[in-house]
This record gives C-alpha cells, structure tokens and sequence, in this order.
C-alpha cells in the first residue's frame, strides 16, 4: 500500500465517484481513495454529482417529449 | 434404459411448442396503428432478447465444453479485470437505450389524447360499464347480456360466452375517441386489446386513453382489475360504425332518449310493467338475488316473501333507488330510468308469490327520486 497523504485534487474525486456510480473502479484506485482521510471531499461530490444527474434526466425527458410533441 | 423416462414430459413439452402458436400465445397484432407499433416493439425486443441468450449462452456452453478439466484446462486466478467491467456494464446499457428510443416514441403518442373528436366518458360499476358521450346527451350502461342459463350449465355456451353485452359501445370509424375513465365503486380497468387501450377506472380519479378504429366491426374486451364477486361478468364491446351509420346511431339514440322520458309520462298498466320489469330484473337485480328471488343466504337476502318487497312501497322504492350502505346493495336511481324502476319494483312486488297486486308509476318514482 503505497502511503501518500495526497491532497486528492478536484479532478482525481470526480472520478472516483463518477467511477462509483458507473459502478466500477479499479482495485489500485479503491485502495488509494480509502487510505485517505478526508471523506468529506467525496461526499460533497457525490451530492453534487447526482443532482447534476438529476438535471440532466430531467433535460433529457424534457428534449425527448419536445422531440414526440407534434 | 428406464432411467431416461423422466425425459419423455421434456420430449413432449417439446413437440408440443409447435401447437403453442397456434392458440395465440403471443400478443396480438391489433387493429390500430398504436396496436401495430406496440406489437411491432413487442417483436422487436423479444428478438433482442433471444439474440442475448443465444449469443451469451453460447460463449457459456462454448467455454465450458472447451475449457473443461478433461482437457487439462486451468482456471486463471485474478481478482479484477476493469475492460471487461466497462464493457459488460456498457453493452447492456447501449442496448437498452437502444430499446427505449423506439418505446419512448410510442409512448409519448399513446399519451397524446390531444384534438379528439369525440370525447367518451367511461365509469366502471360493479358489474356493468356505463358510457356517456359528453356533449351529445347520450348515456347509457352496458351490461352482460349473456343468459344466466349459460352461466349456470343448464344451456349450451354460446359462441361469445361472457362477452357480450346488450348496450355495445359505438364508435365512428376513422375518427379519433377520447376515453375519460373513471369509476363509481372500486377501480376496475377497461381493456380492449385490438385497441391496445388498457386503462384503470379509479373512483375519484379521472384518467384518459384515445383510440382511432380503424375498421368498421365488433371488438372485445374484458375488465382487468379484479373488482368482486362479478368481475368476470362485465365485459367491454365496442362496436365501430362507418361515420354515415355511426351519425344515424347518434340521431337514433337521441330519439329513443326522448321517447324514454316521453314514457315516463304514459300510463302503463300492470302486465307491461311485470314484463318489463322481468328484464330489468334478469340484468341488473339476479346475479345477487337470483332469477328465483331466494338471494343467497348469508350473502344476498331473498327478495321472495320479503318484508320490504312485500311491505310499504316507499321504503321498496327508497332502498332501490338509494342502495343500502354497507351492503352490495347499489343505489339504481341514477342507473335504470323511471320506467325501468317503477317496472322492476311492480315485478319484485308481484312475482315469486309476492302477489301484492302492488303498480308502481315512472311518474312515483320521478316524485322519490327528486
């Protein structure tokens, strides 16, 4: 286990949870995102994600319905 | 030898899958375009899901046949491969997006009961539809017309046994219908499957389907929401018209309307109102109390020698056209007309050995029904 207090980065949390909510991450990354000690950083983003998930649905039932409403 | 019987059900199950398609197994093409595209869709993801199986139950078969221990094969050992995750979480969801496009579309037209030209109210009742055509003063129930002697095995079935009815649902054809479903009791479900419309009537609820029928002909359906004791005893037929016939079945209802009301007015003597009055009784009174007017005891109290239909007339009247609360009894005043209520009320006073010599009058009835 490579022990690096790492900052994380905005970029390397986003992918973790997007990772998460694909539902696959690689084993060298889960190990990584569990040594660290700020669970804060991947709950915020993951709340943030899934409301931008929302929103997208959201848009996306709103184009199709455009798209059938002759 | 003998081990290998219990293969002959599998053998006959098997030859028998041919036969399988022939009774109507699979969901029917329909008679309108909505029905054609739903069935349409129906085929298509049943042939995506027989090319899953196939393909993944080939590599299955295929990998163990071939990698079987015989052979010397060795398992590899490795804990986690994120290519192949990616991919097996990817093709699935390409494929069901792939699906949904054509389902969506579909969808969002059944939904689209928009510029119809005809708007039809439809109320579940236990056990009989009721059809009003809003704007055009036509309302009427729709109840199963086959003979209870068919019911009971005492007849022959006939050939459209439990789904028919004396008061079909007409329709013009080419025209579009709006359906506003609703429900008087407990939620049942109006079902024509040519049509593809299949809607629940909820009390207190209004919900909405359309169909355009296409050709002119009589098409069955069935409720589809177990909603009591008779609810395989009320079917829906519809029966679609050109539009010059539909117009003149509209101007003949309208003119029977105002005969009806016209009737109240008339004297009618005891003999016609007993007739009529048997009728009214075999469609809406004997699947609870019987032809025979013994009822059901326990369930539906027996009409013969009763001491309301052989008791004072207002309080006969009273019950018949308000309903009993708490019971199956149902308030008829705002289902049968006046002389269909004044006829059933003189027959229960007059058959089974009641012979109270008892008439009721349409114009009695108007006066309680106030």
């Amino acid at each position: 286990m490579a022990e690096d207090p790492q900052k994380g980065g905005f970029l390397k949390t986003l992918q973790s949870v997007l990772a998460a909510m694909f539902g696959v991450q690689s084993e060298h990354r889960r190990l990584e995102d569990f040594s660290s000690h700020k669970p804060w950083r991947f709950i915020l983003m993951g709340l943030a994600v899934a409301v931008v998930f929302v929103v997208l649905v959201m848009l996306l039932v709103r184009w199709a319905l455009s798209l059938g409403a002759v | 030898m003998t081990k290998r019987i219990w293969l002959l059900p599998w053998i006959g199950f098997l030859v028998s899958l041919p036969a399988a398609a022939a009774w109507q197994v699979n969901l029917s093409p329909g008679h309108t375009a909505i029905a054609r595209d739903i069935h349409d869709l129906h085929m298509i993801i049943f042939w995506v899901c027989v090319a899953i199986g196939v393909v993944v139950f080939g590599v299955m078969f295929w990998s163990i046949l071939h990698h079987r221990k015989s052979k010397g094969a060795e398992a590899h050992h490795f804990h986690e491969n994120t290519v192949v995750e990616i991919l097996w979480t990817l093709i699935p969801f390409g494929i069901l997006i792939a699906m949904a496009v054509p389902a969506t579309a579909t969808l969002i037209r059944m939904y689209d009961s928009t510029e119809a030209d005809l708007d039809v109210q439809i109320t579940g009742y236990q056990w009989k539809w009721r059809y009003q055509y809003l704007g055009q003063d036509i309302d009427y129930f729709s109840v199963l017309s086959t003979p209870r002697e068919q019911i009971n095995n005492e007849e022959e079935k006939g050939e459209h046994y439990l789904l028919e009815v004396d008061n079909p649902l007409v329709l013009p054809a080419g025209k579009k219908v709006r359906f506003l479903l609703t429900s008087n009791d407990v939620i049942h479900s109006w079902w024509v499957p040519s049509f593809a419309v299949k809607k629940d009537a909820i009390p207190g609820f209004v919900n909405e389907a359309w169909v355009i029928p296409e050709e002119p002909g009589i098409y069955r359906g069935q409720c589809t929401e177990l909603c009591g004791k008779d609810h395989g005893f009320m079917p829906v037929v519809v029966e679609v018209k050109p539009q010059e016939e539909f117009d003149q079945w509209l101007a003949d209802a309208k003119a029977a309307a105002a005969e009806q009301a016209a009737s109240a007015e008339q004297e009618w003597t005891l003999e016609q109102l007993m007739q009529r009055g048997e009728q009214v009784y075999n469609t809406s009174c004997a699947a609870c109390h019987q032809a025979s007017g013994q009822g059901v005891p326990g369930a539906f109290p027996a009409l013969a020698g009763s001491p309301i239909t052989t008791g004072d007339i207002d309080a006969h009247i009273d019950i018949v056209l308000h309903g009993k609360a708490g019971t199956a009894m149902q308030a008829f005043g705002s289902q049968l007309n006046a002389v269909d209520l004044a006829a059933v009320i003189t027959f229960e006073r007059n058959a089974w050995g009641n012979d109270t010599g008892d008439s009721v009058s349409p114009q009695q009835i108007a006066e309680r029904n106030q």
